[in-house]
């Protein structure tokens, strides 16, 4: 595929430069991770306002057990596409993107499942917080999905190339990014 | 636009109508599609009424995003997104690229800064109805009270949301930043291409929210009274959403482009002051505005589920809480980029170094981090007294880093030749309010006097002060002092005195006496009031027509100025910062090659350069 002009001014640039201008545009992704994690951190402040550390008998545990440890594995995956990319190998991103959208979707699925037949009174102060931050986690998952979906269809018909490699390594780290969150979330809904 | 059709094969681009046009039509479409689908086909009612709650706020959304993909931003972010490549981008010249959207930074500096000036003048006049109204101690304007509350609600969420924390951030940041740090662009202009778009939706969400009903609860939303009021209260979260969203996604690129963007040489030490305000200003935004978007989509859902997050049966006064733990940084969200470009304007007016800089960077940075520690002093009514200690502590510790910004001014000013010139005055007259603003704050700081004068017209009179005498008489100043940076033109001296005399006298005039009229019993919030105090009420509101005529006046004569004022060499002041060395009035690249800087840019006391182009100086020891 033919490279457009920004794409060749970016590969006649010496690897010095190209390294530092990476760190950089990694280092202003971590400052917008940083602000996409205040709402989780909101939540868990009303969630402690409203009932401190009450965790209702009837939450599912089992559910948010296996949601979890999808979820965990989906950050392996994205990881695994990560590292794909310095290798060039653009089958084996794809292959790992895709699994990292069957396990993020499937736990998502869960999450919505969960969130629409709670077991538990959603009229109380548990009920109102657990319900809330679901949705949060629900609404960040579909949007990581999304990001998700547009790399690999990307990935598909542009490749990797000089250019675009960063685009698709930070896709994956709003992933883990997504999954570090709701392991956070589910700690403190489940059990603190 | 005119059409314009690609003949790539990857990317057939055919664009039948203007941005703006096609935004609005797929914003219809889109809130349509989605209110009919829930209010027909999942609502048990079938579309009687046609509009619910869930349909309103979905649809609103639907409309949103129709909107920004409609403006360019199906071309520009998310065919690429997906990998579909657009060899032959469509690209407006001339005024039509003002109305796309633009990945160029001072397109979208100016962008943003008409959609804050269009803001100001629609919350400028519900601002007028409201002292037509206070000229008389009973209703005579407005049928009834909620008319009135909601009047000043859409005055203080626009002139909050989309003036204050927007004009200086959104528009002088976008557009003098990158020049400011030797850059051609901003780190992320996709990012600032896009979020300007939120601008116009979030002000006209707004200002058309009476049609769903009214809300009473002033800018500031409070629950559980929101619970009590119509449904125009979702359109006050709404357009609040896509401002701060806005906001925050201008900041996040402002932060980036000021870490990693930055021309050679120009080290912290050396950086501009305004990119010292833009740079902790961008930094309470992202910390602070995802805070108060979780807090409206809580307040939200306690209306559409409902939840009782916030009424009687839940925590209302947590509502109060986490709203003022964003409400009073915002204060300094609005205020500390003014105090920065005071330290641009002064130094190249008055011909002297920037007195004891290195203060001014402490002072802005510590107001940043005090800034969280100061909030409850907004509910001193509401808490107990070992509670308001510290608060009320912290409050009257902020004008000490505060104080330090006003004094690098004063030092600099500090036996001076100093030049009178309409950018220096009116910083002058915006140090005089923020003076009067700042120290009437030290007595509301204090919880027993706070007390007695919590909501009445003496707490409008201090944050009017603050923010119009702060933020508002510096925007103006920018705006005169950068004037040739947009078009290449200045203004005219004797109408720019009398535009800036203008609005000091209708501006002090007016909130001066809201002090007295204060104290004298006059209550926010109610539009009927003893009759005792209607004198100074009719004195008020002539003072506040005053105003509004004033700053019409002074913005048709920037747009005068902009359009036929005297054309001006590139760099008229003799400035040493970097934006004077960049192209003006094109959308050139700001630099043909990189800059590098070499010294400081407030060392007046001598004619040396304080950044060079490398390339320039080759040439010229050349020839």
């Amino acid at each position: 595929m033919e490279l457009s002009r920004s794409q060749q001014k970016v590969s006649t640039r010496p690897p010095v430069e190209r390294e530092l201008e990476t760190r950089k545009a990694f280092g202003a992704f971590v400052i917008f991770l940083f602000s996409m994690s205040v709402p989780y951190f909101v939540m868990i402040n009303v969630r402690y306002i409203m009932v401190a550390g009450f965790v209702p008998s009837t939450v599912d545990q089992t559910t948010g057990v296996i949601e979890t440890i999808l979820m965990v594995l989906s950050g392996l995956t994205a990881l695994a596409a990560s590292r794909a990319l310095k290798g060039n190998n653009a089958k084996l991103y794809r292959t790992n993107g895709i699994l990292t959208m069957i396990l993020g979707g499937l736990a998502t699925l869960m999450l919505i499942w969960e969130w629409w037949f709670h077991p538990f009174d959603p009229m109380s102060h548990y009920g109102e917080t657990f319900l809330t931050t679901i949705g949060l986690c629900v609404f960040m998952h579909l949007v990581g999905l999304g990001v998700l979906m547009a790399a690999n269809m990307r990935m598909k018909r542009v490749g990797i190339t000089e250019a675009n490699a960063l685009g698709y390594r930070l896709n994956n780290v709003f992933w883990m990014f997504i999954v570090v969150t709701w392991v956070a979330m589910w700690l403190q809904l489940y059990f603190i | 636009m005119a059409t314009a059709v690609s003949t790539s094969p990857e990317y057939p681009v055919k664009r039948p109508m203007p941005p703006v046009i096609r935004g609005l039509l797929w914003a219809a479409i889109g809130f349509l599609v989605v209110n009919v689908f829930i209010s027909y086909v999942i609502d048990p009612l079938k579309g009687n009424p046609f509009i619910t709650q869930p349909s309103v706020v979905l649809g609103w959304t639907a409309g949103l995003i129709g909107w920004l993909l409609g403006v360019g931003g199906w071309e520009e972010i998310i065919l690429p997104a997906f990998g579909i490549m657009n060899k032959r981008p469509v690209t407006a010249t001339g005024w039509r690229q003002y109305f796309g959207l633009s990945l160029h930074h001072k397109v979208v500096g100016i962008q943003y800064l008409v959609s804050s000036t269009g803001g100001f003048f629609i919350a400028g006049l519900a601002a007028m109805l409201m002292r037509l109204e206070l000229m008389s101690p009973h209703m005579w304007l407005f049928p009834d009270p909620g008319q009135y509350l909601m009047t000043v609600g859409i005055h203080g969420t626009i002139m909050m949301f989309s003036v204050g924390t927007v004009a200086l951030v959104g528009g002088m940041g976008n557009f003098l930043i990158p020049q400011m740090i030797g850059s051609n662009s901003s780190a992320f202009p996709k990012i600032s291409s896009i979020s300007v778009w939120l601008v116009p939706a979030g002000i006209l969400t707004v200002a058309f929210s009476p049609l769903l009903g009214q809300w009473t609860t002033g800018w500031r939303g409070y629950e559980p009274l929101a619970q009590n009021d119509a449904n125009g209260i979702l359109f006050y979260y709404l357009g609040v959403f896509a401002l701060t969203t806005s906001s925050l996604l201008v900041s996040l690129n402002l932060t980036a482009t000021i870490l990693f963007k930055r021309a050679k040489g120009l080290t912290w030490n050396r950086l501009p002051m305004f990119a010292w305000g833009m740079l902790v200003v961008s930094l309470l935004n992202i910390i602070w505005l995802p805070e108060i978007q979780m807090t409206f989509v809580m307040a939200l859902l306690d209306r559409l589920v409902p939840f009782p997050f916030f009424t009687a049966v839940g925590s209302p006064l947590t509502y109060l809480e986490i709203f003022w733990l964003f409400g009073h940084p915002e204060v300094y969200i609005i205020v500390l980029p003014a105090l920065t470009i005071w330290m641009e304007i002064i130094p190249v007016m008055v011909r002297k170094p920037l007195f004891a800089r290195e203060w001014g960077v402490i002072g802005v940075i510590f107001v940043m981090m005090l800034s969280g520690f100061v909030w409850a002093h907004h509910m001193f009514t509401n808490i107990t007294l070992q509670e308001e200690l510290p608060f009320s502590f912290f409050t009257e510790m902020i004008s000490i880093p505060t104080g330090f910004a006003y004094m690098v001014v004063i030092g600099t000013m500090w036996r001076s030749n100093f030049k009178l010139t309409v950018p220096s005055l009116l910083v002058l007259m915006s140090m005089f309010n923020f003076l009067i603003g700042g120290l009437t704050g030290v007595f509301n700081a204090d919880p027993v006097v706070d007390l007695q004068l919590h909501d009445t017209f003496w707490v409008v009179g201090h944050f009017h002060f603050t923010i119009i005498g702060g933020m508002v008489f510096t925007w103006l100043a920018a705006m005169y002092y950068w004037l040739p940076k947009f078009s290449g033109r200045t203004y005219n001296s004797k109408l720019g005195v009398l535009g800036a005399i203008w609005v000091f006298v209708g501006f002090d005039g007016a909130f001066s006496l809201m002090f007295l009229v204060g104290m004298e019993g006059m209550n926010r919030w109610v539009p009927i009031y003893p009759p005792y105090l209607q004198p100074l009420n009719i004195a008020i509101s002539i003072f506040a027509f005053i105003l509004g005529a004033g700053f019409l006046f002074n913005l048709l004569h920037i747009w005068w100025a902009m359009r036929s004022g005297k054309k001006v060499e590139q760099n008229p002041w003799k400035s040493k910062s970097l934006e004077w060395m960049a192209t003006s009035a094109s959308l050139d690249d700001n630099f043909k090659e990189e800059p590098l800087v070499v010294a400081s840019f407030y060392e007046y006391d001598d004619d040396k350069p304080a950044a060079i182009i490398p390339q320039q100086e080759v040439a010229a020891s050349l020839s």
